[in-house]
């Protein structure tokens, strides 16, 4: 178990700047999300602290140690990897317990640690089996089996659940939580997807473009984006973006400058009742909620999360949108957040 | 696959007659030799040709494998399975090696050995078989295992081969060897032997095939008897002028120089179909 620190880490391939520095503390057990659209650079900052990329310039801390040179099997990590990447002629007791032979832990250790991660795992059955008799999940299983028997200080996984179905997804999600819990190791976790950034984060670091744009706990970032790429790549459906501004006594915007509101701050009232007025282009009734899309009377495009049993809008009617002037976030033309002092609960943002 | 044809009737019964008579026509000299190795010189050349075999087979076998011709063929036996098997496992080994070289190393100059192995491709022993000749004569190596062996040892095709099959092995896997601390060698044996088998099982039969099969390379460097290998000793049988011959013998010879090749295919292609039937996913 041990903090990871990173300073100003860069990452050039040939002259082409990747990661253009980043800066983060984790402190011991956290459970630390990356998550950014493809190509941010997310995964070349993990295989950074696993010790298969190399690093361009800034430091990695480990513990009290710089392992900026390590090998990764010097740095005390275990990783998960996407594909799993089980060896796939050793059985899955030999699997997870190939790094343990290679460190010369003794016979009847390695057969404890194994069993005792085949039974948090559920994999005893299975011990014997390749990898390829077995299911999606349970090779999941086996992955993580591998890293947890290392009793590694960090734990790296790689966009572990991005090959397994959407309901095993939720269930697997769970457990690898549960389990970082229960082990208390720090955890450092990459994905694209926010809705697992969301639930397993303890803190989640958004990026985009080789550049960390937020730092912070899941419900910190999407109440509060620092960012405007933050505020549409968080949240599904995403943060409203409108070029007028709606709120009552202000004038026009600077030019680039944009307000967001997400879809579910917004209400349907009576046309002229709301700040500005909205016809309805269509509606999309998920069952609980409801997204009504539309275009507001200045013309910008713009979703509505409603409740599920609220009686839907006819297509092409007006009605008023109701929203409080304090959900409304201002970004200014380069997208960072404006007029923060507006708001009386910004202080969190970390950017 | 079931279903996929499906024939009944006379057309069952044409495509198997057809089947037959292919395999008749090749195996039709085989039987003859076989037939000839069983039978005396003179049941031989009395005409009709015999076509079912005689009652002397203990004894033109016997005589093949203790005197034969130059040689007895038990040595030239015993000489062409250390050369086939020599070159066999040489090949595998160092293509083996030259392939995970040239896959997971970054040297200087990587992709000009990989075309230099490639090239030699394009040299085969016949091109280079003078120069090879007085490479192994002047170091001394005429008449032994090693000259036999040697020249014929490095193999540009298993290179390439394992070569594209390592290509095939996913990065993550060599990462997830790399953070359990497995070391390049460890990586080799552990990780990269046992994911190669199949192929490994299938380059043996080839490889043996060629090793055993070799004439001109052998009848240049081996001149004393006791060095020399079957197949080259069938030839040497062969009668020279008015010399004459013991055709048992010599087909005998034969059909002993072919049960090798014969045994490594057919047992080998156990290990082979299952390892291919176990890679499956």
């Amino acid at each position: 178990m041990a903090e990871i620190k990173l300073e100003a880490i860069k990452k050039n391939y040939g002259r082409t700047e990747v990661i253009h520095g980043i800066d983060a503390e984790i402190s011991d057990g956290e459970f630390i999300v990356i998550v950014g659209p493809s190509g941010c650079g997310k995964s070349t900052l993990l295989r950074m602290v696993a010790g298969l990329e190399t690093i361009t310039s800034g430091d990695i801390h480990i513990g009290n140690r710089v392992v900026n040179k390590l090998e990764p099997r010097e740095r005390d990590i275990a990783m998960v990897f996407q594909n799993y990447a089980l060896y796939p002629h050793m059985s899955v007791f030999d699997n997870m317990a190939y790094g343990l032979k290679i460190a010369n832990v003794p016979k009847p250790e390695i057969l404890s640690r194994v069993n005792e991660a085949a039974r948090m795992l559920e994999l005893e059955p299975y011990l014997d089996r390749k990898p390829r008799q077995l299911s999606g999940g349970q090779r999941q299983r086996v992955a993580m089996g591998r890293a947890i028997v290392r009793k590694p200080a960090v734990f790296l996984f790689d966009e572990p659940l991005s090959n397994l179905d959407a309901k095993l997804r939720v269930q697997m999600r769970l457990e690898i939580k549960a389990l970082q819990r229960k082990l208390g190791v720090t955890a450092l976790y990459v994905t694209h997807d926010q809705v697992e950034a969301m639930t397993l984060a303890d803190r989640m670091i958004v990026m985009n473009a080789g550049v960390a744009e937020q730092v912070g706990a899941p419900l910190e970032v999407y109440a509060n984006p620092a960012t405007l790429f933050v505020a549409g790549f968080i949240g599904s459906p995403p943060m409203n973006v409108l070029s007028h501004d709606i709120r009552p006594g202000r004038g026009a915007l600077d030019p680039g400058a944009v307000i967001g509101v997400r879809p579910e701050h917004i209400d349907l009232v009576a046309p002229g009742a709301g700040l500005i007025d909205f016809d309805v282009a269509f509606c999309e009734p998920l069952g609980a909620e409801t997204l009504v899309h539309g275009v507001t009377a200045a013309g910008d495009k713009l979703v509505v999360r409603i409740d599920g049993e609220v009686k839907l809008p006819a297509d092409g009617t007006r009605v008023g949108l109701a929203i409080d002037p304090a959900r409304i976030l201002a970004f200014d033309a380069a997208g960072r957040r404006s007029e923060i002092g507006d708001r009386c609960d910004n202080s969190g943002s970390e950017r | 696959m079931i279903g996929m044809v499906e024939k009944r009737g006379i057309g069952t019964w044409l495509t198997h007659a057809g089947l037959i008579f292919g395999i008749a026509v090749i195996c039709f000299p085989i039987w003859i030799a076989f037939v000839a190795s069983t039978v005396t010189q003179d049941d031989l050349i009395r005409p009709p040709m015999p076509l079912l075999p005689g009652p002397h087979f203990v004894e033109n076998y016997l005589e093949a494998l203790l005197t034969g011709g130059v040689a007895p063929v038990w040595q030239m036996l015993l000489n062409s399975l250390v050369m086939a098997l020599g070159i066999t496992i040489g090949k595998i080994i160092i293509s083996l090696l030259s392939a995970y070289a040239i896959v997971y190393f970054k040297f200087r100059f990587r992709m000009l050995f990989f075309w230099l192995i490639f090239m030699t491709l394009m040299l085969p022993v016949e091109v280079r078989i003078v120069p090879t000749y007085e490479v192994v004569a002047s170091l001394g190596l005429l008449n032994s295992y090693t000259g036999l062996i040697l020249p014929l040892i490095a193999s540009a095709t298993a290179t390439f081969l394992f070569r594209q099959l390592f290509m095939t092995i996913p990065d993550e896997l060599t990462e997830a060897a790399r953070v359990d601390g497995a070391g390049p060698v460890r990586f080799f044996i552990d990780i990269l032997l046992p994911m190669s088998r199949t192929n490994i099982a299938a380059l043996f039969v080839i490889l043996f095939i060629y090793g055993w099969n070799q004439y001109l390379w052998p009848l240049l460097v081996t001149t004393d008897p006791s060095m020399n290998t079957v197949i080259m000793g069938i030839k040497q049988m062969l009668p020279t002028g008015d010399q004459t011959v013991e055709w048992p013998v010599i087909m005998a010879t034969a059909m002993l120089a072919m049960l090798p090749p014969v045994l490594v295919v057919v047992g080998m292609q156990k290990l082979f179909v299952k390892g291919l039937v176990e890679s499956e996913k």
